[in-house]
Formats: C-alpha cells, sequence, structure tokens
C-alpha cells in the first residue's frame, strides 16, 4: 500500500478560489431554488445573480495580488485580477437587461436556469484567466463556451439556433486547435505550466531551425484557437451571423468578454515568445491583426443591418488590441485592459440601445432587425434616444471626449513610445494604419447619425422602443453616464491598470 | 522425467489457456440453451425437450446440425460486409472480456499427467492493474455488434433493435460501472485477484454483507446488459420480431448466442468474484468446484426469472436505470465513501 | 516483440482511420473509427499506461462512439454520402500542405533533445494509483471544472431538448393571456408527461 499523502490546507492558499467559488455556489443556489420553488419572477433571479456578481467582485478585490495556490495550479497576478473585474462588472451590467418591459417576455429568461448558466460561464472565465496551466484554462475554456451555447440558443429563435450551432461549430474547432497547440507545447517542453514552459524554453535556447520549428508551431496553432474566440481575420466570418442571431445583449456581452478572456490567455501565452525575442510571433500577430482590423472595417461599411455593423466594428477593435498585444510592453498591455473596460461601457450601450428596439416582428425588413431605416428620422420621434445612440456611436468611432477614444489614444501612444524605443520606424506605420482604420470606421458609424438625425422617418417610429423598461433605462443612463464622463476617470483607471499589469510583470 | 516448475506465465500458456476458455465457453454457451429450455419447461410444468436421445440430450446436436446445415442469408439490400463483420464481434468482445476474469484459483498440473506435469496454471489470462475496468470497456464494445447489425440489415425492425441497444446499453453501462465503484473503494484496486484476496476469510467477509444495495444494483444492470429478461427489449419478439437478429440465420445467428451466453457467464463470475468471496474454498469444498457453484447459481437465477417476470415497457426501462438505479448507485457511492473516510 | 507490435497498432490503426476518411459509407466510417479506437487502447497497454488504456475502451469505444452511432441512426446508413469539392486540386494541395506542416510541427519535439517528466510518479504506485495520485492533487481544480462543465452540458441539453422549447416567447409576439397561460400549461404537461 502507498503512504497516504498529507497536505497542509495553508499550502494550498484556497483564497484564490474563493471568486471562482462564489459564482459556482451561486449557480448551484440559484438551481436548488428553482427546485424547490417553482414560477419565481425572473426579477427575483435576476436580483440574486446581481449580489453574487457583487459578492464576486468583492472577493476579487480582496485577492492578493501574485500569489500562486493549490499546487502553483491557480495564479492570481494583476492581468487575472483586472480582467475578472472587467468580466464581472460587464456581467453586472449585463444581467439587468433582462428586466425588459412586462408586457414584452423573452424566452430565456423564462427559464432560472438562464441564470445558473451565466454563472458557471462567469466562474469557468474566471478559472481561465486565473491560471497559466494550459489544462485548467481548457477546462475553464470549455465549460465557458458551453455555457454561452447555451445561452445563445435560448433566445429561440430562427437565427439563434442557427447563431448557436454555428459559434458551438467553430468553438469545436477552436478546442482542437487548442489541445494541438497545447500538445505540442507539451511535446517540446514537457510541461503544461507556462511559467515552466518559459524557463525551460529559456535554457533550451531557440537558435538554430530544429529547436524553433516546434514552439513556433505551437503558436501557430495556439494563434489559430485564440484568433476563433477574439475574432481575428481569417477566423472571423462567424461573428456577424452570431452576433445577428443571438439576443442584442447578449451579442455586446461576447464582443466584451469571451474576448478578454482569450486575450489574456494570449498575452500569457504569447508573453513567453516575446520575452524570447521571437520575433516572427510578433510579426505574424501584428499581420493577423492589421488585415482583421482593415478588412472588417471594409465589411461594415456596406452592411445594412445595424448589428451586424456592430459586429464588424467589433471584429475590428478587436484587432486593434491584438496590434498591442505583440508589442509585449507595460503600457502595451495595460492599454489593452483599458481600452476594453472603456469599449465595454460603450458597446454594451450600443447594443443595448438595439435591444430596447427589438420587436418581436420584423416591421422594417425580411432579414434583419435592426436595419438602418429603422432609426431614420428618430430624432423627431425620440430626441433623447437618438441622442444616446449618437453619443454611443461617436464613442466608437474615437471622438473625443467620449470614452473609446482614450483607449484609442493610449493604444495608439503605445505603439508610438514602442517605435521610439526601439528605433524601429515600422511601428510607426503600424500606428498610421490603426489611425486610418479609426477614420474609416467614422464613416459607418456616423453614418448611423446620418440615418438618426437627417433622414426622414419611414413608418411608425412610436413602436420602435417597446422594450424599455425602467431597468433598462437605469442601465443605460448609467453606460451613457460612464462614456460621456470617462474623461475624468480615465487618468486613476489607466493608473490602476499599469499597477496591476506592471506588478505581475507584464 | 524432471520436472521443473515454471512459474512465469509464457506466451504460449497464454495462447492455449485462451483456446480451451473459449472452446469451453462455447461448449457451454450451446449446454447452457439446452438447460434454459429444460429449467424453463420445470418451471413452466412442461417436459420440455425430451425426444431426441436420453432427457432429450441430444437435442444439442440437433440444433447444432440444424444451425451449420441452414442456408447463410444475406439480405440484397444490406452492407454485407459489415453484416457478416457484426456477430463476430459480438462473440469477440464477450471473450476478450472473460480473458481479465480469474475463474479457477491457481493451479499446478500434478506430476502424474504426462506432457503438463508441474505446469503451473495462474487463475487468470491477463492480471492487469485494471481488470475490472478493462472488462467494462470489452463489453461496452460489444454493444457495436448489435447496433452494427441492426444498422446493416436494411431493415426497420433491425434498426429498431439497435436503436434499443445503444439506448439500453448506455444508460445500464452507467449503473453497472457506479455499483462496482463501491466495492472497488472498499478493496482499494481494479484488480480482480485482490478482490478475491479481499474476502478469503469465509462466508462472513463477502462483500455481498457489506454491499448489498451494490449487489442488487449489479445484478440489475448485469440483466440488461446480457439482454436478459426482464430487459430483453433488443429482440422482444412481440414487438420488433427480432430485432437485430431479424435478418440473420444460421452460424451468424449462432455467433450472437455464443456472444450473449459468454457474457452471461462473464457477468455471473463477475458477481461471484466481486461480491460472493470469488474462488477461494469454502470449508471442505474446494475453491474451483465453489466458484462452479456460484456460477450455475447465478445461472439459474437468470432463467429463474426469466420465467417469473414479464417484459418491461422500453420507456420503463430509461426510467428504472436513470431514476432508480443511478440516483441510488450514486447515493451508495457517497455513504461508501464517508464511512471508508471515517473508518480510515 | 514491442516493436513489432507497436508497428502493427500503428499500421492498423492508420489504415482504419483512413476508411473513416475516404469512405463514403457512414457505416463503413463508423465501424472504422470505433475499431480505431480499440487499437489506440492497445497502445496505451503497450506503453504501461494501463488505466489510460480502459478508459480509452470505456470512453471513446463505449461512450463516445456509441453515441456517434445512435446520431447515426437519423440517417440511411447503407447509402453513399457524396461530398462536393469545389476544387479537388486545391483541396489536395492545401490539404496536403497543412498534413506536411502538422507532421513537421509534430515530430520536431521528437528529433530535439527528450523530454523529461517534471513530476515523476510515486514510487511503487501501479498505474491506476499513479494516475489517482495526480487526479486528486495537483489536478485537482480541473478535475472539479470539469465536473461543472458536464454539469452545464447536462443542463443545456435538458434545456434544449425540453418541451418548452417547442414554443417561443421571443418570436410569438405575445399578449399576456397568450404568454402566462400558456406557459403554465406547458409547465404542467411537461411535469406529467415525464419519462
Amino acid at each position: 500500500m502507498l503512504e497516504p499523502i498529507s497536505v497542509s490546507l495553508e499550502s494550498l492558499n484556497l483564497i484564490t478560489l474563493s471568486p471562482m467559488l462564489i459564482a459556482i455556489g451561486g449557480a448551484l443556489l440559484i438551481l436548488l431554488i428553482d427546485l424547490f420553488k417553482d414560477n419565481l419572477d425572473k426579477t427575483m433571479y435576476v436580483m440574486l445573480t446581481m449580489l453574487i456578481l457583487f459578492i464576486d467582485i468583492g472577493a476579487t478585490f480582496s485577492l492578493n495580488i501574485n500569489e500562486r495556490g493549490f499546487f502553483d495550479l491557480m495564479l492570481v497576478d494583476g492581468i487575472s485580477v483586472v480582467s475578472q473585474l472587467i468580466i464581472l462588472v460587464t456581467s453586472l451590467l449585463f444581467i439587468p437587461l433582462a428586466l425588459t418591459a412586462s408586457n414584452n417576455r423573452f424566452h430565456e429568461y423564462s427559464y432560472p436556469e438562464y441564470f445558473a448558466l451565466f454563472l458557471f460561464m462567469v466562474a469557468g472565465l474566471q478559472f481561465m484567466v486565473s491560471t497559466d496551466n494550459l489544462i485548467l484554462i481548457f477546462v475553464g475554456l470549455e465549460t465557458a463556451s458551453l455555457s454561452l451555447y447555451t445561452l445563445i440558443a435560448m433566445h429561440n429563435t430562427k437565427g439563434s439556433h442557427e447563431a448557436a450551432i454555428k459559434y458551438f461549430t467553430m468553438g469545436a474547432m477552436a478546442a482542437g486547435f487548442f489541445l494541438m497547440g497545447s500538445v505540442v507545447v507539451y511535446a517540446t517542453t514537457g510541461s503544461v505550466e507556462l511559467y515552466e514552459v518559459a524557463k525551460i524554453l529559456q535554457s533550451q535556447g531557440v537558435d538554430g531551425l530544429s529547436s524553433i520549428i516546434a514552439p513556433l508551431g505551437g503558436a501557430v496553432l495556439m494563434l489559430v484557437a485564440i484568433g476563433f474566440k477574439v475574432s481575428l481575420f481569417p477566423f472571423h466570418m462567424w461573428t456577424p451571423d452570431v452576433y445577428e442571431g443571438s439576443s442584442a445583449p447578449m451579442a455586446g456581452y461576447m464582443s466584451i468578454v469571451p474576448k478578454i478572456a482569450m486575450i489574456v490567455v494570449a498575452m500569457r501565452f504569447f508573453g513567453i515568445y516575446i520575452n524570447l525575442n521571437i520575433e516572427a510571433v510578433s510579426y505574424l500577430i501584428i499581420i493577423v491583426s492589421v488585415i482583421t482590423m482593415t478588412l472588417s472595417n471594409m465589411m461594415a461599411l456596406v452592411q445594412k443591418d445595424v448589428k451586424r455593423m456592430l459586429a464588424y466594428s467589433s471584429i475590428s477593435h478587436a484587432g486593434f488590441v491584438m496590434a498591442a498585444l505583440a508589442l509585449g510592453t507595460t503600457k502595451a498591455n495595460s492599454s489593452i485592459f483599458l481600452y476594453y473596460g472603456l469599449f465595454m461601457f460603450t458597446n454594451l450601450g450600443a447594443f443595448a440601445m438595439l435591444w430596447i428596439s427589438r420587436h418581436k416582428a420584423k416591421r422594417f425588413h425580411g432579414r434583419y432587425d435592426h436595419p438602418y431605416e429603422k432609426f431614420s428620422g428618430m430624432i423627431s420621434a425620440h430626441p433623447i434616444a437618438a441622442v444616446i445612440m449618437a453619443i454611443f456611436m461617436l464613442s466608437l468611432s474615437g471622438i473625443p471626449p467620449f470614452s473609446v477614444f482614450w483607449g484609442k489614444l493610449y493604444l495608439i501612444s503605445s505603439v508610438v513610445d514602442f517605435s521610439a524605443a526601439t528605433g524601429e520606424s515600422k511601428y510607426i506605420v503600424l500606428a498610421i494604419i490603426m489611425v486610418l482604420n479609426s477614420a474609416v470606421a467614422a464613416y459607418y458609424y456616423l453614418k448611423l447619425i446620418v440615418y438618426m438625425f437627417l433622414k426622414p422617418p419611414v413608418n411608425e417610429l412610436n413602436l420602435v422602443y417597446t422594450n424599455k423598461s425602467l431597468a433598462l433605462a437605469t442601465v443605460i443612463g448609467f453606460l451613457v453616464m460612464a462614456t460621456i464622463l470617462s474623461i475624468f476617470y480615465v487618468q486613476p483607471l489607466m493608473e490602476f491598470v499599469t499597477y496591476l499589469v506592471s506588478s505581475s510583470g507584464y | 522425467m524432471e520436472t521443473t516448475m515454471i512459474h512465469e506465465v509464457t506466451w504460449v500458456g497464454v495462447a492455449i489457456k485462451a483456446l480451451i476458455a473459449m472452446l469451453i465457453v462455447s461448449a457451454v454457451a450451446g449446454f447452457g440453451t439446452y438447460i434454459e429450455r429444460k429449467v424453463l419447461a420445470w418451471m413452466q410444468r412442461r417436459p420440455g425437450p425430451s425426444h431426441v436421445g436420453p432427457f432429450g440430450l441430444l437435442q444439442l446436436a440437433a440444433d447444432g446440425i440444424k444451425l451449420f446445415t441452414k442456408e447463410d442469408f444475406i439480405p440484397q439490400y444490406s452492407n454485407r460486409l459489415i453484416f457478416s463483420i457484426a456477430p463476430v464481434i459480438t462473440a469477440a468482445t464477450a471473450f476478450i472480456a472473460l480473458a481479465a476474469v480469474p475463474i479457477f484459483p491457481d493451479f499446478t498440473f500434478p506430476e502424474w499427467i504426462p506432457l503438463l506435469g508441474g505446469v503451473f496454471v495462474p487463475s487468470i489470462a491477463a492480471d492487469i492493474d485494471v481488470g475490472l475496468l478493462f472488462i467494462l470497456g470489452a463489453m461496452a464494445a460489444g454493444l457495436y455488434g448489435p447496433l452494427l447489425a441492426g444498422m446493416s440489415q436494411q431493415n426497420k425492425w433491425g434498426i429498431i433493435g439497435a436503436a434499443r441497444t445503444a439506448v439500453q446499453f448506455l444508460s445500464y453501462e452507467v449503473v453497472t460501472g457506479l455499483s462496482m465503484l463501491a466495492p472497488i473503494m472498499l478493496v482499494g484496486s481494479l484488480s480482480l485477484v485482490d478482490f478475491n484476496n479481499y474476502q478469503t476469510g469465509g462466508i462472513a467477509s463477502w462483500m455481498i454483507w457489506q454491499q448489498p444495495l451494490a449487489f442488487v444494483l449489479f445484478l440489475i444492470a448485469g440483466f440488461a446488459e446480457t439482454n436478459r429478461t426482464p430487459f430483453d427489449l433488443l429482440e422482444h419478439e412481440a414487438e420488433i420480431i427480432s430485432g437485430f437478429v431479424t435478418e440473420y440465420s444460421g452460424l451468424r445467428w449462432g455467433l450472437f448466442f455464443v456472444g450473449e451466453y459468454a457474457n452471461m457467464i462473464t457477468i455471473a463470475v463477475l458477481a461471484s468474484v466481486i461480491f460472493m468471496g470469488g474462488y477461494s474454498d469454502f470449508m471442505l469444498i474446494p475453491g474451483w468446484l465453489m466458484m462452479g457453484l456460484k456460477v450455475t447459481f447465478f445461472f439459474f437465477l437468470m432463467l429463474w426469472v426469466r420465467a417469473s417476470w414479464p417484459h418491461v415497457r422500453p420507456d420503463q426501462l430509461m426510467w428504472l436505470s436513470w431514476k432508480v438505479l443511478m440516483p441510488l448507485a450514486l447515493l451508495n457511492v457517497v455513504i461508501t465513501g464517508i464511512v471508508v473516510m471515517v473508518t480510515a | 516483440m514491442t516493436t513489432f507490435a507497436f508497428y502493427f497498432f500503428a499500421t492498423l490503426i492508420t489504415l482504419l482511420f483512413l476508411v473513416t476518411v475516404l469512405s463514403r459509407n457512414v457505416l463503413y466510417a463508423m465501424t472504422a473509427l470505433a475499431a480505431g479506437m480499440v487499437l489506440i487502447s492497445g497502445l496505451f497497454f503497450m506503453l504501461d499506461a494501463a488505466f489510460l488504456g480502459a478508459v480509452q475502451l470505456v470512453v471513446y469505444v463505449g461512450a463516445v462512439m456509441a453515441l456517434y452511432s445512435f446520431a447515426m441512426m437519423f440517417f440511411d446508413a447503407n447509402k453513399d454520402i457524396k461530398e462536393r469539392n469545389g476544387s479537388a486540386v486545391t483541396v489536395f494541395l492545401l490539404g496536403g500542405a497543412i498534413a506536411v506542416m502538422l507532421v513537421v510541427i509534430f515530430t520536431a519535439p521528437l528529433i530535439g533533445q527528450g523530454v523529461a517528466s517534471l513530476y515523476p510518479p510515486a514510487e511503487g504506485a501501479t498505474n491506476p494509483q499513479a494516475v489517482g495520485l495526480v487526479l486528486f492533487t495537483k489536478y485537482l481544480v480541473p478535475f472539479e471544472v470539469a465536473a461543472v462543465m458536464l454539469l452545464v452540458a447536462m443542463i443545456s441539453g435538458i434545456i434544449l431538448a425540453g418541451k418548452k422549447m417547442d414554443f417561443s416567447l421571443s418570436v410569438v409576439e405575445a399578449t399576456k393571456s397568450i404568454d402566462s397561460k400558456t406557459i403554465d400549461n406547458m409547465d404542467n404537461t411537461e411535469k406529467k408527461g415525464d419519462k
């Protein structure tokens, strides 16, 4: 017989698990409540979920930075904490969007399981960002993805089923590539823990052709997996269809939260290569991201549906962010988080505006829910709504002083700084491409504004905002405030993010 | 003749043993049909086979001749290759599962037997660390026999039979696995030899007293996995002609039967080894005889149940598996876990 | 003996999986895939990873492939599938290039320095015990997260296949009366019609 193993409880550092355990426990609680008491109002579940998310945020704040727990499996560092905060705050703003007007119920919210699955997804994403073990990243990713597919399909329209199946197929591909990438990494270094991988690659040396092939192959496979989830260029095709099919808030949520989690994984994984000065990987990422932002901007120009336009715009924003990821400087990494933190308010707001204008019959177009014509002449019928939508659009196109402008500013300045520091002029070209793309993007955002303010209305505009309720108005009010007033908090926010990111050495 | 004790397991030895076991089991399978008919007849107060030979014993030979000489028929639109492979899969997986089952205690041939004198025969063809899991896996692979048979024969009864196979085997595999888990936790090993050694202390040390619930669950799931009444929905004559064997005839049909009987023997042996003390000696009765008695008892039990109980409906079958047996098995595992933790 | 067994298994597995990919008959493809999975477990047994071998049998052959075949019953299994290939040359070239690249990537580590295991198994542990030791210490968290994942999958499956999905609130322009009443009725029927 074997000796029993004894592990002291302190050495496990269980506190590092507390945020995820709160989310999982909350989800189980919701399932249990549903088991014992039927037909509770969805408001109860919304509030309960928000409460759990609040506690989760508190637990995340109380974590000590740069600690490992559970046999070094959990890793709580700065980027883990900051990405968890982005995930949780977005979730907190997303969940009350379930409280649509009481005469307008949507399918997914009639299930208590919706909220349980949502919390499971949050827990999965939190696991994903707070570890550097490829196995745990993978299981967390799959937990989150499986929940997300279901959450999309639960909207229960033809489009949402199609979206869920498309996303599922793409997700399965991504999972396959992630595993293949992990296998290559494991075969090369004998470890699935990224800090060990970094150490071993460092000691093995990556100079000769034979010793570089396998790590490069792993990076390429991993980039494919990350590309699927972050929707980078050749793997972005699913995004518009999936966003179009899922409900508007879900689309807005998907354009932020799963992406930021995957970007953290990318940061951890590609950080190894960037630290080892393997330039091929950085060039690869930069090329992919430049094509991503340019191509998706071109595609967004010709869209007829606002939701599809926003989908392409979110692809281009993701490309923007990935370009900075290839630099690997502290400033670039912190501006990525700042960018997503600010983009979150605006983008979620824009999608929430689409959500309150969602009605069950397609009144304006045979296929699309939100064609541009729907919004034409809105300034005369719904002046406040038109102004709010315009603010979100201006912010997305990066016009000061709205929130995304600051994100773009920091992001581009980090590229310029990098070029100055390394003395390589090609990064200036990158910065110019990014600026040009912002200019192109302004066209399609302004197109919506033109429709709203300058075109005559098409038909019964008074029916547009059937979905509005006090709760939704409150959330949108908060989002628009955060967008407008960003000038006041962007500096401390940047300092906070930089502190967290630099403390963990990224 | 100089005798040397050969204690190692040689390839030749394993091969010979496998061959012998296969032949014996095939023969027993044939004999089993006779026993089954005789026992059923006895329970239903009719004579059963009685015309061919003394007590109808030669009925067996008659059946064999009939099977061998029957036309081996393959339907025109079926998938010929798969159709011919399917019965072989059933029989082969049943025998593969049997490879990891210990049937008799270790023994050495007595000196007086020519040629084999002094040869050591281990109790098991292949004592792997994960014996139980291997048996489960091999029996799980057995599912492909009926499945492919049903799908290849282009016959609606066949496809219904195949669908029922998939559903029934998958559901009851869960119960089998979970019910075995609790004894595994007590023994701390997946090897069946360890199971046997755990229960050497006479009747009181049998696993059945510690794990009565697991025993019952295992038996019920075993009936379902070997496709015995009351769970023989795969080839339920009144509903779906003969299910996946509808289009089969002759030897191929016979192979399905051999596979089914081999599986019954496997389940009977497993039940005896896991829960009833295995092949250890009992008072004056030697181990190998004990084992024979136990296996016979379980075999008899299967016939007994068949004579006493009607079929269940497919939905009742699923209900029983997922809503009764699986929760019970889980509960059993949890309780066993707590007890093991407290007493350790 | 081991070398021979390896090449024997490897050839068979490759051939079977080639059948899976190239065959136009779902029944052949499925049978070949299942048989290949069985043989892969043979490779595991050869590597003294008996536990993984048995798990490969139970999970892939017993569960995953059985589910595949269950899904396959919705098709006519004896008919050939018509595949639509736009341009055979492009597909061949691209597929071939990717295959070659993957082979290079996956074989590259083998040519390089041998990889040592960072966490050697405990002294005197049999194979299942060694797996158990790692699984329930270092990898307990991923193990439990995988359990959560299965729970999520189960809930998802039950919801998406449930009767409530037959009627969509998101499509029907619901007046209040349809809304609450129909849903209540559906709730009741669902409870009565339990399977």
